[in-house]
Formats: structure tokens, sequence, C-alpha cells
């Protein structure tokens, strides 16, 4: 077993000789105890209540089970960023990519009752959403615009007018929830833990993080590609495909956050409701700089994150919390792996 | 005439704005936190003028505290060699989240906030006059500082030629830390006179104008003129989208196309403006 594990783990890179994961841990630290006091305050000075919170993603099958769907959309979305930065590059169009997905699947999922809806709903959102990241990598190799900027403003350009597009030619009218026509129930996924969401998606998920880890670190090419994001001069000399490997990086990088979008339409909302998307790039990416673009430390790094969240939504529930803790912890946890991910040999 | 006014007006924030992130740009730091800054500055603006009744003051606590904030931001950006573009994103989403945070402990919403008695119409009036005039005058100002003086052309260069100011015997992190805090003072600028100009705080009162910012900075070369010039660009454009809007000749495109305008066009202008190849 010990051998079996140091041979997973002795591709992780190890610069240094020290733990490379002290900063990481120390920003989920931080983003725990941002959302502890939180907690604290909200409700009147009270102990209990932070512990309740703490407890809360496993008090009831309904929590865990959706602690764990949430999961599975960070892990598929970490690992389109991780492979987005292995390739030396950012996307940060992650959440534009993932509404356009969620949209694309509802549509189809929706109109369409035949048995090949799903498979074809699946290839017209990894079409669509690798297309918003192939335009900013292409931008990037032939104009020099960078990579950062043109994937967050495509991303969000887009937001805006999909939310249009769902409040108002493609509203649901017969609800008053600003959402599309729910999917077909039999597009459904099965809950595996009902009543959460929970679905077999959340093993499909991790699977995908074994092919992913399988094809970078133990294949001859995937150790090319990964050579060329850390070294592109040296890769440009060696005659490796730069360029190539760039494309097709940013191109399945926009693929999983559409997939993403799949996911969370036919196992969680089942129709596409304005803001779904809301969180889910930032945490992706999140979730892929604490694992440090390790695909099997995506794992243990986007089950941490998906129980805080959780705990802050149960807390948002029960614990009169006025406002949705995300976007502090997010940035708070942000801002200290921000320390961790030094650099950034193009970006930083 | 009239119009010519309008667009000088209308881009009176966005000059700010931009401005900011030149200096922060051509010190070597993508200004990623622009964004963010405007909203908070404009959220800590409102908030101060309500709870100490006097707009100066509620304006002057809203630049030390904004600068304060980024030059904390800064030195931990260079002690912890942190990517200084994560810092900035951090700085977005840490904004967005004090926002909602401090607007439900002291306002009871997250929604638009509004008080008379401090933003009306003769304040949205004297933004409108005063505040344009003024933040021309800063930007012309600051601009001869900025290419006629050592700190000004030292700043200039951080970025690209900070052997330079090795061997000149200035230290170029003392001009980064810098260049985020004169960044941060022109954001929080834009924040405070889109607050007075709209007569209340409004969430995501930024509306892109930082993300625009940046793609500004490109667009203008990294020069002030070249900013300047493109800021009137854009802000022409505002203008005949408003224009369009209400003479009836768009009343049939949608209200997403008009959000999603600034950011398609500084997309576009990324696209179209050849830039160094990395």
């Amino acid at each position: 077993m010990k051998k079996a594990l140091s041979k997973i783990f002795c591709t992780i890179p190890r610069s240094q000789k020290k733990f490379p994961y002290t900063k990481a841990l120390a920003s989920l630290a931080l983003g725990f105890l941002a959302a502890g006091i939180l907690v604290f305050y909200f409700s009147s000075y009270s102990f209990a209540a932070v512990i309740d919170f703490f407890l809360s993603p496993f008090s009831s099958v309904f929590f865990f089970g959706s602690m764990l769907a949430s999961m599975s959309l960070l892990l598929v979305g970490s690992l389109g960023s991780s492979v987005a930065l292995l390739s030396g590059n950012y996307n940060l169009g992650g959440e534009g990519q993932v509404y356009l997905g969620g949209l694309i699947t509802a549509l189809i999922l929706s109109k369409l009752d035949i048995f090949f809806a799903p498979l074809l709903a699946i290839i017209l959102v990894i079409i669509a959403s690798a297309l918003l990241s192939f335009i900013p990598i292409i931008l990037k190799l032939y104009r020099g615009a960078s990579e950062l900027l043109t994937s967050f403003l495509l991303s969000a350009a887009l937001i805006p007018l999909i939310d249009w597009a769902i409040a108002i030619p493609l509203r649901n009218k017969g609800q008053n929830l600003l959402a599309t026509s729910p999917i077909l129930a039999r597009f459904e996924m099965t809950k595996i833990l009902p009543p959460s969401s929970l679905s077999i998606v959340f093993f499909l998920s991790i699977l995908l993080v074994f092919i992913a880890w399988r094809i970078l670190y133990r294949t001859k090419e995937g150790e090319l590609f990964r050579i060329s994001g850390k070294a592109e001069e040296f890769s440009l000399y060696a005659g490796f495909k730069t360029k190539r490997y760039n494309i097709i990086a940013m191109s399945i990088s926009g693929a999983l956050h559409g997939l993403v979008g799949y996911i969370a339409v036919v196992s969680i909302h089942h129709t596409c409701h304005s803001g779904f998307y809301l969180g889910l790039g930032w945490n992706a990416l999140s979730v892929a700089l604490i694992a440090k673009s390790y695909p099997l430390l995506l794992i243990p790094a986007s089950f941490i994150l998906a129980y805080l969240f959780s705990a802050s939504d149960y807390a948002v529930l029960f614990y009169s919390m006025p406002f949705n803790a995300s976007f502090l912890i997010q940035g708070i946890v942000l801002f200290a792996i921000a320390a961790s991910h030094i650099g950034g040999k193009k970006n930083g | 005439m009239d119009n010519i006014f309008t667009i000088l007006i209308l881009s009176s924030p966005l000059l700010l704005a931009s401005f900011g992130a030149l200096v922060s740009e051509n010190a070597g730091v993508m200004a990623v936190f622009i964004d963010g800054i405007i909203s908070l500055s404009a959220f800590l603006f409102f908030s101060f003028t309500v709870l100490f009744q006097n707009p100066v003051y509620a304006a002057i606590l809203t630049l030390f505290l904004s600068s304060l904030l980024l030059l904390a931001s800064s030195f931990y950006a260079t002690k912890t060699k942190a990517n200084p573009f994560l810092v900035g994103l951090a700085i977005n989403l840490l904004s967005t989240g004090l926002i909602a945070l401090f607007s439900s402990i002291f306002f009871h919403t997250q929604g638009v906030l509004t008080n008379h008695a401090f933003f009306n119409s003769y304040t949205s009036n004297l933004s409108r006059s005063w505040g344009t005039v003024l933040s021309f005058a800063l930007v012309l100002f600051f601009s001869l500082f900025y290419k006629k003086t050592k700190p000004g052309l030292a700043l200039q260069i951080t970025g690209l030629e900070s052997e330079v100011l090795y061997q000149q015997g200035l230290k170029p992190r003392f001009f980064r830390h810098f260049s985020w805090i004169i960044a941060s003072l022109f954001a929080s600028l834009s924040g405070i006179l889109l607050v007075l100009r709209l007569s209340s705080f409004v969430p995501n009162i930024s509306a892109g104008r930082g993300w625009i910012a940046l793609a500004i900075v490109f667009f203008g070369r990294k020069k002030p003129l070249g900013v300047l010039l493109a800021v009137l660009v854009f802000a022409s454009a505002e203008w005949a989208s408003v224009f369009l809007q209400n003479t009836g000749m768009l009343e049939n495109v949608s209200s997403g196309i008009f959000i999603a305008l600034p950011y398609l066009v500084s997309l576009i202008l990324f696209a179209l403006l050849p830039q160094k190849k990395q």
C-alpha cells in the first residue's frame, strides 16, 4: 500500500524539501476561520452555533449528499482550470463557460425527446464552451493579447446576454423563477442518496480526474505537455508543439467548464436558472491553485471547499446570516493562495 | 457642443480609473484590482457620508482606507512573492464580499442605498460639472508629474527597466508600492464620482469599468495622451448607445447587449490592436 501510494505521489513537483502545500493549507484554514467568525457574529456569539456550522454538512443525508454533489462540480471545473494552468495559461472565463453549458443543456433536453439528446447536448456543450476558451488562446498566440483578460472579457460579455435570454425569450412563463423550461424527467440523473441531488456523476468525476492524472503524469505526451507549460522557451528550442499544446489545453479547459454546466443542470437544477453559475468558475480556479494543478490533489481540495461552502449555505438557512458569505470566503482563500502560487511564468 | 460636454461628463469616472490602471501597468503590475476598488470605495464613501454627515471627511477617509488596503496588499504580494494578478482577483472578490457583509449589517439590505439629505439632484449636478472639471484637471496635473518629474519617470520605467532604477540608486520595490497607492487613489475617486453622479450606491456600481480601464491602457499604448484619447472614444461609444436608445432606434435590441457592450468593445480592441507577442 505504502509503495503504491509513493508511486502515485512521487510525481508531485518537489522543488523544495519542505512540505509544498503548507500555504495552500493555511489559505484553507483562513477560509474556515473567516466562516467561523461570521457564524459566531451572526448567531449572537454562540459557540454551539459555530460547532453546529462545522458539523452541518454531516448532519443529514441531504446536506451530506448535496456537499458531494457540489464537490463533483468543483472537481470537473478545477480539472479544467488545472489543465489550463499546466499549459502556462489562465482560463478566467469559467463562469461564462459553465453558464453557456447549462443553457445549451437545458434547451436541448427540454425540447428534444429522443434517446440521443443527452449525447447531442454534451457534444454541443463541449464545442461551444471550448470555443469560448479557444478564442482567447488564439488571440494570445497570434495577436499577443493576454488570455487572462480576453477569457474574462468574453465570459463577462456572454453572461448578461444569457441572463437576458433566460429572462425574456427563453423564459418558462409558467413559473415565477427566472429559468428556462425544465428538462424532460427522463433526462434527469437518478439520485443515489435521496433527497439530495447526489448522482453517479460524483463517481464519474473522480474517474475523470484519475484518467487525466494518468494521461498527464504517466504518458510521454503528457510529460511533454507539462514541460512545455513550465518552460516555454526550452520547449520551443526543443521543437515541442507548444502552440498546439496551448490551444488544446485551453479548449479542454473550456469544454470541462461547459461540462460543469451540463452536470449542474441534469443532476442538480433540472433547468437553467438565472445565475446558477455564480462562484463555480472562481471556486474551480481556487481548487486548482490549492492543489497546485496536480490532478489527484484536486479530490481532497474540492472536498474541503465543497464542505466549507455547504456549511456556509447551512448558516444562511439556519442562523439568519443575512448574506451569502461565499464571495468573502473565496476572496480570503484566493488572497492566501496567491502567496503559494508564486509569479506565474507568463502572467506574473 | 452640448454633446461634447455630455461625452466629457460621461468619460470622467473611466478616465480616473484608466489613469490608475496606467500607472500600475507601467510599474509592472496589471491593475486587476481597479474594478473591486471602484465598488468598495463607492460603498465606503456612501457609508461614511451617512455616518459622519460630512461628504468631505467621508471622501478623505475613503481615499485613506483604500490606499491602505492596496499598500498592505502590495507589501503582502512583495513579501510573499505572491502572484500579483491573483492578489488583484482576490481584492475584487473580497470587495464584493465586504460590501455585502457591511451593507447587510449597517443598512439591512444588499440592494440600492439612498440618502436624499446628502445624495440628491444638487450633488449630482455638482459632480457632473465640477466633478468633471476636477477629474480632467487632476489627470492633466498627474500627466505633467508623470512626464516631467524624476519620480514620475521612475514610476514609468519601474516595470520594464527596473535595472536602470537600481543603477540610479532607486528602489523599484518602493515605486511599485507607490504605483498601487496612486492606482487606488484614482480608482477611489472614480467610485466617489459614480456615487455622487447616481445619487445612490448601486451594487456592482463599477459596471466593469475597471476591466475596461485595463483594455484602455493597452488601447492607449500605455501613454497618458493615448489613454485620454481612448477614454474619449469609449465615452463617445457610450453616449452613442444612450442616444440611440433614447431616440427609440434600438428599442428592439436586448438590454443584455447594452450590458455586454463595454466588455465586447474591450475584447474587440484587444483582438484588433497588435500587441507585443509573448
